[in-house]
Formats: C-alpha cells, structure tokens, sequence
C-alpha cells in the first residue's frame, strides 16, 4: 500500500452491499469502495495522508476543506440509506490502509452487528424548536395603560421604563411557555421513538433533538409533530430527516 | 432535508421516507462532527502514526461549534435560520 495514502472510513454496512448506489463522491474526489470483511463491510475511499493532516490535523484546520468534507462523508453515508442498515463514524476516523480496516471489522464484529440491528428498520429525525416571538405591541398598548393608572403623572422616562418592564415580562412569559411546550412536546415524541438524544442549542432554540424512530411509525411520528404545530403555537417547529442513526451509534450504543 | 412544519404543510407522502433530502450544513455538521462511531481504543502506536492523525482531527475539529469558530458560514447554506434572520423576529406566518 503506497505510504501517502490511507483509508478513510465512512460507515460500516451489512456486507450484502456489494456495491456503492449512486456512486457519490468521496472525501478530496476518492473512489469509494467497500472493504469486506465475513458479514460486514466499510464504505471507504483513499485519501492523501499529507493533505488530510494539513487541512485537518493543523492548527488552524483549513474551514473550507472541512466544509466540502462534511458535505462528502455524509452524501456516502446517505448513499446507503435507507435502502440498507447504516452505521455512521465521525469525520476524520482514518486507518492506515485497508488491512487495518478489515482488523478493525474483525476486531469490532459483535459490536457492530449489534449498532446494525439497533438501527435497521429505523431512522434519526430531527426536531428544533424555537420560541415564537411574542407579536409586536401596537405603540403604547398595554405598557401604556400602566402609565395611564399612574393618573397620568407619569414622566416620559417612567413611561419608557414601564413600557421596557411590560416587554421583558411579555418575553420571560414567551419564554417559559415555551421551555413547557418544548418538555410536553418531547415527551410526546420519545413516546413514539426507540431512543432519543439532545444537541447543543444554538441560536435561542428552546429544543434541539434527535429520535430514533422505527419506519413504521415514522408517520404517525411526523403527523403528531404536525397537529403540535398550532395556529398560535408558543413554538415554531423545524423538522429535520430522516437520517441515517447518527446520534445513536455512539460508543455505548455499539456496546449495548 | 429541511421540512419548516406549518399548519399548512401537507401529511407525509407514502414516498415520505425513499429518499433523503439535502441537509442544511448546520444539520449535517451537528451529525458528523459530534455524532457517529468513535472509534480510539484501538489506536497502535507502533504503526504509522495515520491513526494518531485520527485524534489529532478530533482535537482540532471536534464539534459543530469548534466550526463554527473556525468562520464556517453555515448561515449562508442554511435555509431556515437565513430567513429568520432576514425577518429578524417577525412571526412565521
């Protein structure tokens, strides 16, 4: 094996995947192609190690070859799914060769047969929740009635003060109805899932979820996730998938 | 692969499932940066140090924040938040 490439890994798949659908492309243009091994196989393609360690393995990593190589491992990885039971790995995982992978699929078999079974029949769907913002008060409107029952004493600071009060309190209350729609909602939806799993939130998002769903309920899933999505909700909805099991491959998945 | 929910929006298809829309990059790097198999137990020192390359990657580009910092746009390339930004708060209708 030439010394300046290696072999990065995609996802692991049953190895009745005898070829890769829709032939997307790899990470920096490789071929990718399946490294079998007994039952399993791993969706692979050669990378150049030089390349890969200086766009990514140096400070600082290069954000526009992280950007295209996101976008690449995760089209390969889709590529297989849904038509197949998909075990997703992290950005990055890099092996020596291909006789390295195929030791790891040995080294590794039980747990990923396991992650494979834990996922076959299912898919990841995302849900985001975000408060919705309280409708603008028409100038003066409640806030103006407080001064107005100070009879009329009030100064124009005191005016702009009050009114500044009754805004924060109209956007606390948003917020905690919020926090409670988002807890309702999510257990609502963990009745419909196998598993569920938090991100981050980002940007004032209140809820941001992943759900292991099996395919069979995947409507009812989507359409409860619907009938919660009111004319005057306190959140705005923002539905993601499906996705092959990405949150739910972790270490203590694969180990369970 | 973003579905804005809205009372308007229709009941799933029967083809609901078959194929995966694209995914905004904000979505896509919350899933390959933080999520997926790690594998690190079985890291050899005593071969080519690749796999050290491995560990290095998930210590420079180690979540969807770590991007973030790094300047990637995801704005830019995400649907959804571009336009709530661009309403800046307005009610979805």
């Amino acid at each position: 094996m030439d010394s300046q490439r290696a072999t990065w890994v995609y996802a692991v798949v049953p190895a009745s995947a005898d070829r890769v659908p829709g032939g997307p492309a790899g990470v920096a243009d490789g071929a990718v192609r399946l490294v079998a091994r007994q039952e399993l196989a791993a969706v692979v393609s050669s990378v150049d190690r030089a390349e890969v360690a200086g766009a990514l393995g140096q400070e600082p990593p290069d954000p526009a070859w992280l950007e295209r190589a996101a976008r690449h491992h995760h089209e390969v990885i889709s590529a297989f799914f849904p038509g197949l039971p998909t075990v997703p790995f992290r950005l990055g995982t890099i092996y020596h060769d291909d006789d390295r992978v195929r030791e790891m699929l040995a080294e590794r078999a039980g747990e990923f047969r396991a992650a494979l079974d834990a996922v076959t029949g299912r898919v990841e769907w995302g849900v985001r929740a975000f408060p919705e913002a309280p409708p603008p008060e028409p100038a003066g409107a409640s806030a103006g009635s407080l001064a107005g029952s100070l009879a009329g004493a009030a100064l124009p600071g005191t005016d702009y003060l009050l009114r500044r009060k009754a805004e924060q309190s109209a956007r606390e209350q948003a917020r905690r109805a919020a926090a409670a729609a988002a807890q309702d909602l999510d257990q609502r939806l963990r009745l419909l899932s196998v598993a569920a799993r938090g991100h981050p939130a980002h940007d004032g998002e209140t809820l941001n979820m992943s759900y292991l769903v099996d395919n069979a309920r995947a409507d009812e899933f989507v359409r409860t996730l619907r009938s919660l999505d009111g004319p005057s909700p306190p959140l705005r909805l923002h539905l993601t998938g499906p996705w092959p099991a990405y949150s739910f491959v972790g270490l203590g998945e694969l180990a369970r | 692969m973003t579905d804005q929910v809205s009372p308007a929006a229709q009941a799933p298809s029967p083809g609901f499932l078959s194929r995966p829309e694209p995914a905004s990059l904000a979505d896509v790097l919350e899933r390959v940066l933080d999520k997926g198999v790690v594998i690190a137990g079985d890291i050899r020192v005593n071969l080519v140090d690749v796999e050290l390359l491995t560990i290095r990657i998930r210590l420079l580009v180690a979540s969807v924040d770590r991007a973030r910092e790094m300047g990637i746009d995801w704005w830019q390339h995400d649907p959804m938040l571009a336009s709530r930004a661009r309403r800046s708060g307005v009610a979805d209708g």
